[in-house]
């Protein structure tokens, strides 16, 4: 069952799809940190992410900020399981001009896409399985073949699971929380292209 | 040492942070600001950027970037005459 959603495109935040959060100004790149801001989150990690992360950081604190959707669950049962169609091209772009003077160390760290993972593992303590799948808009069988391989066979519990994508200040975030003992929306291959395109 | 602070504040994006919260002998890693293992190369770069010093032992690294204090003296005595 898909407990709790999260949606992250043109400057606005749902949740549930509900809207939470919407930053007036046209600058994209703003967004984040308004949102940020806006959730009062003390973090200061979050300024030196790359924007991917900075995107599926916040579309996370929102879908997990009061903590319920996972009490009861153990941390090594959460499994994490991401898709994008740009990878991490946005950040790879900027440490590639840095390389011309002096390569970015800081740059370079976030030249992964499962880097996002990592944080997201840091910042909610969750050690289970975790993947990231690079599909083309629309593509979402393989994603969702994985993540019910993993509660149908109990090798996960709960996923936090969907798309984060960010390249030139376009971006878009869906995030689930998919269980299977809890109340909410049926996890179908129809509902999820339907929560990707809302 | 304000400008090295607003410098490290940049380069290194600690956004909630004036050059006022950094104290002058204020440890920069661990207990102090808290800082890691890719800001030290940050810091590197930030030395080589705006200074010119390339930090050719690396063993004196952690005697360099201590403080504010210590990275100042270090540039103090190492940058190129112009």
């Amino acid at each position: 069952m898909i407990e709790r959603s999260v949606l992250l495109e043109k400057n606005k935040a749902f949740l549930n799809g509900n809207l939470l959060f919407e930053f007036s100004q046209p600058d994209n790149s703003a967004f984040l940190t308004a949102l940020y801001k806006h959730l009062e989150i003390n973090y200061p990690r979050f300024y030196k992410m790359d924007n991917m992360c900075k995107l599926g950081f916040l579309a996370a604190e929102l879908l997990l900020h009061d903590s319920s959707a996972y009490t009861g669950y153990k941390k090594e049962d959460v499994a994490i399981i991401l898709q994008n169609e740009n990878s991490c091209l946005d950040t790879d772009l900027r440490y590639y001009e840095t390389v011309a003077e002096i390569a970015s160390p800081a740059l370079f760290v976030y030249t992964l896409p499962n880097i996002l993972i990592g944080e997201l593992c840091i910042r909610f303590g969750f050690k289970g399985e975790s993947i990231f799948f690079l599909n083309k808009k629309g593509e979402t069988g393989e994603m969702f073949d994985y993540i019910n391989h993993l509660l149908e066979n109990d090798l996960a519990q709960t996923c936090l699971c969907g798309w984060v994508d960010y390249l030139d200040e376009q971006y878009k975030a869906v995030l689930l929380w998919v269980g299977k003992n809890r109340n909410g929306e049926l996890f179908t291959l129809n509902t999820l292209d339907k929560l990707y395109n809302q | 040492m304000h400008d090295l602070k607003v410098q490290i504040i940049a380069q290194l994006n600690l956004q909630d942070l004036t050059p006022e919260d950094i104290g002058d002998d204020q440890a920069l890693f661990v207990e102090g600001l808290g800082l890691d293992s890719i800001d030290a190369l940050e810091l590197i770069v930030l030395l080589q950027q705006q200074y010119k010093i390339k930090l050719s032992n690396a063993e004196e690294g952690p005697k360099v970037f201590r403080s504010v204090r210590t990275m100042a003296e270090y540039i103090t005595a190492h940058q190129p005459k112009a």
